[in-house]
């Protein structure tokens, strides 16, 4: 395997989210499968996704 | 105009005394800075029938926990009639209403710390003390075994779980641990569809009293769980399914109160 199919695969497995309410953790593939609830823009600042974690929390992620 | 009535600092100490029995370890914990809220709860904590002189337990975002021979007392932060109180009386009240709920299910009842009484006006839920010591870190995989474990039982009444923490747990001795913290349960399927529909008409209102219902968080409880019911039974949760029609009737019926669509 080559060092960036190494890199790639490990970002893949990184824990991109964690539910500060259920503790579920979400790599970027888990995070998508998500229900999107929407995008949250604020001036000057990172834009956040927002998406309902499976016990009904609505947590967020810079994109 | 009111007569101002000085009173020693020597005389506060005496008087706190009387309502808080470790009060000097409170002195001298990093919670001193809360000392007059702490003390207006536990002014009424007693009011709500607990018994004086508490032992206070601590402080959260929502609450000040006491305990009395009998009981524990979580009192809404706040000062009373204050709009601060309001919301966090209102979190309680659905505290209140998990552990209610908790305490009915003869499979769950073991693992909580059973709920007694709710007191709207004054803020004050009344519950078993539970004797031990509040979960770390470490105790982290025995929490998430507590939690699995009752989560089928309190998703078929219609409960979410609530915030999971290691410290919203207390162990006893023998290693046994009760949930004593049940802050941010979801109320989810048709429990939450009867739930709103009893505030749009009258027939109960978010508590307390003076808390402003807002129409959006209704119709944003609704729309979530018409899209994340069916969702969670795919997952296998053992979750009631939703009447989506009833669900859909009364979205729109909160749409047409004013309710903003988007």
């Amino acid at each position: 395997m080559k060092p960036e199919d190494v890199i790639r695969e490990l970002d893949e497995l990184a824990v991109i989210k964690r539910c500060t309410r259920c503790h579920a953790e979400y790599t970027i593939a888990g995070w998508k499968k998500l229900p999107l609830v929407g995008y949250q823009e604020f001036e000057g600042e990172p834009t956040l996704e927002l998406r309902n974690c499976g016990c009904r929390s609505t947590i967020a992620i810079e994109v | 105009m009111t007569k101002k009535v000085e009173v020693t600092d020597k005389e506060l100490q005496e008087y706190h005394q009387g309502l808080i029995s470790n009060y000097w370890d409170l002195r001298r914990s990093q919670w001193w800075k809360y000392h007059e809220e702490i003390a207006n709860a536990a002014e009424r904590a007693a009011r709500a029938g607990g018994e004086a002189p508490f032992e206070f337990v601590g402080i959260g975002m929502m609450g000040v926990v006491f305990c009395d021979p009998h009981h524990a007392y979580k009192v809404a932060r706040g000062r009373e009639g204050a709009g601060a109180l309001a919301q966090g009386a209102r979190m309680l009240a659905d505290e209140a209403e998990w552990l209610s709920t908790a305490s009915q299910i003869k499979e769950v009842r073991p693992h909580i710390a059973t709920f007694v009484d709710w007191n709207r006006k004054l803020g004050v839920l009344t519950r078993e003390c539970v004797q031990g010591r509040p979960g770390t870190w470490g105790a982290q995989d025995k929490v998430y075994a507590l939690f699995n474990k009752i989560e089928p039982y309190m998703l078929a009444a219609g409960w979410g779980m609530p915030e999971l923490k290691e410290d919203s747990v207390v162990f006893d001795e023998a290693g046994r641990g009760k949930i004593v913290d049940a802050g941010f349960a979801n109320r989810i399927s048709n429990r939450l569809t009867a739930y709103v529909e009893s505030v749009i008409e009258g027939r109960r209102r978010r508590e307390p009293e003076d808390y402003e219902t807002r129409l959006q968080d209704l119709v944003w409880e609704l729309r979530r769980e018409i899209s994340e019911n069916p969702r969670a039974i795919a997952r296998g949760k053992r979750e009631p399914p939703l009447d989506e029609r009833r669900a859909q009737n009364i979205l729109e019926r909160l749409y047409a109160m004013g309710a903003p669509r988007a």
